[in-house]
């Protein structure tokens, strides 16, 4: 077979590119997460509290906000979750509380406290209360940190709204949540980042 | 290790009105799910959730709400769906989290807030009596549908 000449003599319209994908779609990779798992603990055992530590080292260049999801059961009635930053044990942490009880509306001013107030009280043993926690600006150091919480226990309990301040402008580097009674095997509690810009 | 988490599962945009959405074949590598629902109703009607199609009465809940005049707060018991929230006509959003779907050791707790502007806003715990791990989702309107246009949006968060 001859030599064929390949010529755009007779191609009246026609276009050159400079790439061989011309006319594909360019592949555009997907954005990356904004939301990020950090960390979780699932307990084996019961075990009084759960600490997330070494968390603006690890954390903090990367990170805006911290979220946390747990999902609380205890070893006796009347647990719930109690907060505490950096170790700090003073009384340097304030909630307003906005719950629900089944029967009223209540509002609640919890004053000057040693640790903050982050889930509902569980009545028993069995039943699993949740507890949604969001931790706004955790390592600027420019202001109080702020946290909300969105708990409730769905079988003859609360549904609660609080707002939490901890009046310390230290970057977070530590986060100690505590049982009013002890947490019970099968509580989950996982951390969470928000990605800064 | 960083895990990047909140993966769409599924997305539902109504093309007519529909009385009730399931949301089947989701994945199970998931801890908690976050569900969104994003529309109107065709009249005011309870939003209620049942899980691997369970009609018993195995569902609980407590809410509490204000509407603009007044704050009230009720609970239930031997309920046959989650209660999650009230739709209306006018616009609302129901943002529910599904704590632990995909675990066998433990009751469901959910966690909702449900918005309207016109009318009220309201959170609600409920509680699903089973150890089953959630593979099902039906989203009901009980009296009434939801209108077109109206968006439901499964999300799957790790742990």
């Amino acid at each position: 077979m001859g030599v064929v000449k390949l010529s755009t003599a007779g191609i009246l319209d026609y276009q050159k590119y400079s790439s061989a994908l011309a006319g594909n779609s360019p592949y555009i990779p997907p954005a990356p997460s904004a939301y990020d798992l950090l960390e979780t603990e699932i307990l084996t055992g019961s075990q009084a509290s759960v600490t997330f530590s070494s968390l603006n080292s690890t954390y903090g260049a990367d990170y805006q906000h911290l979220q946390i999801r747990a999902t609380h059961l205890h070893t006796a009635s009347n647990g719930t979750i109690l907060g505490q930053f950096n170790s700090d044990t003073g009384s340097s942490y304030r909630v307003h509380a906005l719950r629900g009880n089944g029967s009223a509306v209540s509002s609640a001013d919890y004053g000057s406290r040693t640790s903050l107030v982050l889930g509902v009280d569980v009545p028993n043993t069995t039943t699993p209360a949740a507890a949604v926690i969001d931790l706004l600006d955790p390592f600027e150091t420019s202001k109080y940190l702020t946290v909300r919480s969105l708990a409730g226990y769905g079988s003859g309990g609360n549904i609660n709204l609080y707002s939490g301040l901890w009046l310390n402008t230290a970057a977070l580097t530590t986060i100690t949540l505590t049982g009013a009674t002890n947490f019970n095997t099968g509580s989950r509690f996982s951390l969470y980042g928000l990605k800064a810009a | 290790m960083a895990t990047p988490t909140y993966v769409a599962l599924a997305e539902i945009e109504l093309a007519s009105a529909t009385s009730s959405v399931t949301l089947t074949g989701f994945s199970q590598d998931y801890r908690d799910l976050i569900l969104v629902v994003n529309g109107a109703s065709s009249g005011t009607s309870l939003v209620g959730l049942r899980f691997n199609s369970d009609t018993g009465t195995n569902y609980s809940y407590v809410l509490m709400l204000g509407n603009g005049g007044s704050t009230d707060s009720a609970s239930g018991s031997s309920q046959d769906e989650a209660r999650v929230g009230v739709f209306w006509s006018t616009p609302n959003t129901l943002i529910t989290q599904i704590q632990d779907y995909s675990a066998t050791d433990k009751n469901k707790t959910l966690l909702s807030r449900s918005n309207n502007a016109s009318n009220r806003v309201s959170a609600t715990a409920t509680r699903w009596a089973s150890n089953s791990a959630i593979h099902t989702v039906s989203v009901v309107n009980d009296v009434s549908a939801f209108t077109a246009g109206t968006t439901l949006s499964l999300y799957g968060i790790e742990a």
